[in-house]
């Protein structure tokens, strides 16, 4: 694919396809061997995270169609070769932010619902994910719960890496560093916590600096 | 040209209870990678990288494993009894986290409560984080010195390699500068 256009996104707006697609069907090895490709890519470019979890879920039965997507993503990553994932020299507290967002049963062929979820620890993304839910969900409330659920007990997992790199005996304290911020639709919800504007320090702030505020408050 | 040979041992004849209890060992998850480099990064630390040579050699075994002699080697009527690991040995792994978990703890470090495969000495900014990959070290402090001083402990106690500043890890490419720390893509890959 040397020489092609390159796309400005990892796939196109609202693409749904489906495992039954009628296209024409293509190698499925090599099909799978793009994706496993694509995935290594993952672990640095979390641009991709989505797409690229997208265009595995057909690696069974793959048509022209799922193919195009894949070249979709490559066209992508053509174009941002120069990036990186870079991690700042920053001076001020470390905050722990998590944002999460789920597309609402998403995929057309089984209606379950895709969490996507980044964590920031001060300006660095050190965590992101993107998963097809293991549930059907029978209302978006329920759909919502499940992924809060789920991306809840992937912060906890997060802060505990947190707060071993800082030097703390967290306990089981480990959710209560940080706070988690939803974005799209779902902030509407009425059981949705809002987004704060403030945010706020890693669980009693960090060891080595001056500052030291309260434990921070967690809504659930 | 350098010839090469290895002892291996078959661990497929090796049964539960009796020459193995556990065969598991920690590894240091990708986040909490990511977290130490975000750390290393926002404070301007520098991150080095050790690795153990032939790092399950060190293990000692606790369980009584023995082994047949490798063949046109063997003195006729003996078997090996094994007291320290082998490669291909099922215990391998644990009984060499076990050894360098009692060696960093015995070095003044602690271990964090969450990831086995962190440990820390220190507090504020004279800490000193290693996180352990199997044999590979990352290691990260603002002090220099310290870490010198670390590096020489451990090359006292094991044969290590020094690989200096952080370069590559699990095959992803690691670039330090004094803006901060990127992950730079892999080589393009080829045959698309």
């Amino acid at each position: 694919m040397a020489g092609c256009n390159p796309a400005h996104t990892p796939m196109e707006k609202k693409l749904k396809l489906s495992h039954d697609s009628e296209a024409e069907e293509v190698d499925p090895t090599r099909y799978r061997r793009l994706v496993g490709s694509l995935r290594y890519l993952v672990h640095t470019r979390p641009d991709l995270v989505f797409a690229v979890g997208y265009v595995s879920r057909f690696m069974e039965r793959p048509t022209v169609e799922h193919l195009q997507a894949i070249k979709h993503v490559l066209r992508y990553v053509v174009g941002m070769l120069d990036y990186d994932l870079h991690y700042k020299r920053a001076s001020g507290a470390m905050r722990f932010i998590g944002y999460y967002d789920s597309d609402l049963a998403g995929d057309v062929d089984t209606s379950k619902s895709t969490s996507g979820m980044m964590f920031f620890l001060g300006d660095c993304l050190v965590y992101w994910q993107s998963t097809k839910q293991k549930v059907v969900a029978l209302s978006s409330c329920e759909a919502g719960v499940h992924h809060r659920r789920f991306s809840c007990h992937t912060r906890v997992v997060v802060v505990q890496a947190a707060q071993g790199a800082t030097g703390q005996q967290g306990g089981c304290g480990g959710a209560q560093g940080g706070q988690q911020v939803c974005s799209g639709q779902e902030s509407s919800l009425p059981w949705q916590e809002q987004a704060h504007p403030d945010q706020v320090p890693l669980h009693q702030g960090l060891p080595g600096r001056r500052e030291h505020q309260d434990r921070p408050h967690t809504h659930y | 040209m350098k010839h090469k040979a290895w002892l291996v041992a078959r661990d497929f004849v090796q049964q539960e209870g009796i020459d193995y209890d556990d065969a598991f060992t920690p590894v240091a998850r990708m986040e909490s990678v990511h977290v130490l480099l975000a750390r290393a990064a926002q404070e301007g630390w520098s991150v080095h990288h050790m690795d153990v040579k032939s790092a399950f050699l060190n293990g000692d075994l606790k369980e009584e494993v023995y082994m047949r002699q490798p063949p046109s080697f063997a003195i006729p009527g003996a078997v090996y009894r094994l007291r320290k690991a082998l490669y291909g040995i099922r215990q391998a792994p644990l009984a060499w986290n076990a050894k360098l978990d009692a060696t960093l703890k015995e070095m003044g470090f602690q271990q964090s409560a969450h990831k086995a495969a962190m440990y820390w000495r220190g507090t504020g900014h004279a800490i000193l984080l290693v996180e352990v990959y199997v044999d590979d070290l990352i290691i990260a402090d603002a002090d220099a010195e310290e870490v010198e001083k670390f590096k020489a402990a451990m090359k006292q106690r094991f044969d290590m390699s020094d690989l200096g500043l952080l370069s590559f890890y699990l095959g992803i490419e690691v670039r330090q500068d004094a803006s901060g720390i990127s992950f730079v893509k892999p080589t393009t890959p080829s045959g698309f």
